[in-house]
């Protein structure tokens, strides 16, 4: 998986560290003083990802808690996102990443306990209501989960500090680590779901659609809580079959019930990102479409197309059983 | 219009099989350039020994383009870096030849300089060409040490590449890099290159040859233009125009409708027997093709053509925000009598603004 491993001098006896060298044992290691050495030092195209992924293991230093953009979840409450990655193992054409960090490389931060000591820090900021955290803004919250071994950590957190709520963003299926914890209520994984033909076309590696709704029947079952992201939307002269069928789908695996929430979010790009998705998929069908700058300066599709997608999709929501209370739109 | 290579080599003996292979003459202008011109233009190129290291590289290259672009304002010039290579990882076998996708450099003084630059084998995805990144050190690479620090940004070494890159980058000229390893840089590599020179110079001119042979999707995009032309004499199609319908193929063919399809609805049509102007032909074209694109938005501007007729057909000029965007519609008309005041009235008063809305908040279904 990994063509070559860099850990940090500071971090080489920590035993996560240890547990996933014995992982990638067949991975040439290296020891370096600190990722920033290395990692980004160079401008590494998205691609490499594809045969040349690096896996860095080292300290979060810095800003390890941060405020989380306007519309980014459910409104009315504080939201921050912890930093304990960056990149990701699947490849979705329009991922963020790939305009991000100027390298696909794999990093994997250990030191968990100082990330939760800020975590504790801003929970006691806001006595009076919940905040939320959520995992994932840079890398995939679950997928390696069994190699990096902290869901435990970050559960014990949750139990110790009653206005504090986690959400695990994730594609993937990796769930063992997440059924070994008794399930909490403020501990929600959500899942980004796309229609099955859209996912194979455009989440490139990821898990297919089917496969993820029956880790969330899974997780029902152990009666862990979930969210639903239907993120990014992306337009095809088939969108209304295709959605309804994954609606159909959906309801197929779980009970709309079970579902803390679903935000809903149409494709956007920020112009950087745009650029290396043309450069990165030349031949995506993602770029067919008519893309216009938008109120943000992100790139999206005209107004009026995001709000038909947005409107028909709310509706089909609430034809298979969601409240309007579940729903929200997720960066409108 | 075609482009023109620009073959560029280190040494003379990486060309040697190219001299062999064309008649090449030297350019007395330019030092080190020389030209092959073939019996078509598609066949003729040029040729530039640039000697060993970042800064005959850097200079020669940026020399050689200006002078390239001085001498021909209309040349279109296609760079192309064959060489050799040595290798930092023991996977790669000696007399292997590789495309370069992406350039790397060892800083001047110290570490690495941040920019990269991809080649353009990298925006090639029908290719099946390997592809393999390259750092340029600025001194050759003998100690271990060296060989490991550089390992941990590509498995390729070399002196000149990234340079070449970099000069390519500043003047706009694409760039590809074909390297052939000619050992895994664990000493003198001088004395096995002059050996087998020959032998290495003929492989990168096989690879060249091979290179040519691969259409790109833009030659392929612009040779269905071409026969258009040729098969419908009646179309008149501006460069605007031209533009226009390079794009639609291009992102119709991301939806798997191919040149071909695309067109064959537009011949069905009957738009060609109509009494038109030429251009305005080419006009129809590009509307039909753009339909095949997105029938949803076509779907919008027809609604928004109807819902706006009250104003239109009342002398007034309707234009809406560019990407529709805002909730706006601008309005423009010419007064020449009483009466016209009453026509626009009339129209403002059919319009209705509500419908308008619903269309811009995504109601395209029902207004």
């Amino acid at each position: 998986m990994f063509s070559k491993v860099f850990i940090e001098s500071e971090i080489k006896n920590h035993p996560q560290t240890k547990k996933i060298l014995e992982r990638f044992s067949q991975a040439p290691v290296s020891e370096i003083e600190r990722i920033d050495d290395v990692f980004g030092r160079v401008k590494k195209p998205y691609l490499q990802k594809r045969d040349s992924l690096q896996l860095f293991l080292g300290k979060k230093r810095g800003n390890l808690v941060k405020v989380a953009p306007d519309a980014y979840g459910l409104a009315g409450e504080p939201h921050y996102y912890f930093i304990h990655a960056y990149n990701c193992i699947y490849e979705c054409e329009y991922c963020y990443l790939q305009g991000y960090f100027h390298s696909p490389d794999i990093v994997l931060f250990l030191n968990h306990d100082e990330i939760i000591h800020e975590m504790k820090v801003i929970a006691a900021s806001h006595p009076d209501t919940k905040v939320w955290f959520h995992a994932g803004e840079f890398s995939d919250s679950l997928a390696l989960t069994h190699l990096t071994g902290e869901l435990e950590l970050y559960h014990q957190f949750i139990a110790e500090t009653p206005n504090a709520v986690i959400e695990l963003r994730t594609k993937s299926v990796n769930t063992a680590e997440l059924e070994k914890l008794s399930p909490h209520p403020r501990l929600i994984t959500s899942f980004s779901l796309s229609p099955k033909e859209r996912a194979k076309k455009t989440d490139l590696k990821t898990p297919p659609l089917e496969t993820r709704l029956k880790a969330m029947n899974k997780l029902e079952k152990l009666g862990h809580p979930m969210g639903i992201h239907l993120d990014p939307i992306i337009h095809e002269d088939s969108f209304e079959e295709t959605y309804l069928q994954l609606f159909q789908q959906i309801t197929q695996y779980i009970s709309p019930n079970s579902i803390d929430y679903l935000s809903m979010g149409v494709v956007r790009f920020t112009s950087n990102v745009f650029h290396q998705v043309k450069r990165n998929y030349p031949q995506s069908e993602l770029l067919a479409a008519e893309f216009a700058t938008s109120f943000d300066g992100k790139v999206r599709y005209p107004r009026p197309f995001r709000l038909w997608l947005l409107g028909k999709i709310k509706d089909m929501a609430l034809s298979h059983g969601f409240s309007e209370k579940q729903i929200y739109q997720c960066m409108e | 219009m075609h482009t023109t290579p620009l073959l560029i080599f280190a040494h003379r003996g990486e060309a040697r099989a190219f001299f062999g292979h064309y008649q090449l003459t030297s350019l007395p202008e330019a030092s080190d350039l020389y030209h092959y011109q073939g019996k078509s233009e598609g066949d003729s190129f040029y040729l530039l020994l640039t000697g060993e290291g970042h800064f005959n590289a850097l200079s020669a290259t940026s020399a050689a383009l200006s002078f390239l672009k001085a001498s021909n304002s209309e040349l279109k010039i296609e760079a192309i870096n064959l060489g050799i290579c040595g290798a930092l990882d023991e996977h790669f076998q000696v007399g292997q030849a590789l495309f370069i996708r992406t350039l790397y450099s060892e800083g001047l003084h110290q570490g690495m300089e941040f920019k990269s630059f991809n080649t353009k084998t990298i925006d090639n995805k029908d290719s099946s060409f390997p592809f393999v990144d390259l750092v340029s050190s600025h001194h050759r690479v003998l100690e271990q040490d060296k060989k490991q620090k550089l390992s941990a940004f590509a498995p390729l070494v070399d002196r000149e590449a990234w340079a070449i890159g970099f000069t390519c980058h500043k003047q706009g000229v694409p760039l590809t890099v074909i390297k052939l390893v000619s050992d895994h840089a664990e000493g003198e590599i001088c004395i096995p290159v002059k050996e087998e020179a020959e032998l290495w110079s003929d492989k990168l001119l096989r690879q060249y040859l091979s290179l040519k042979e691969t259409p790109s999707k833009a030659q392929v995009i612009v040779k269905t233009i071409d026969s258009l032309k040729e098969k419908f004499p009646d179309l008149h199609i501006t460069v605007a125009q031209e533009r226009s319908l390079i794009s639609l193929f291009n992102a119709l063919s991301l939806k798997n409708i191919s040149n071909e399809m695309a067109l064959k609805s537009f011949e069905e049509s009957g738009v060609l027997e109509l009494d038109l102007r030429p251009k305005d032909k080419t006009k129809k074209l590009i509307e039909a093709l753009s339909h095949q694109l997105s029938p949803l938005s076509q779907k919008l501007k027809s609604a928004l053509t109807e819902v706006s007729e009250p104003l239109s057909l009342n002398g007034f000029n309707v234009r809406f925000d560019q990407d529709y965007e805002k909730a706006i519609i601008h309005l423009s008309t010419t007064l020449q009598n009483k009466s016209d005041i009453n026509k626009l009235i009339t129209g403002l008063e059919n319009f209705s603004y509500e419908n308008f809305l619903s269309l811009l908040n995504g109601d395209i279904d029902h207004v």
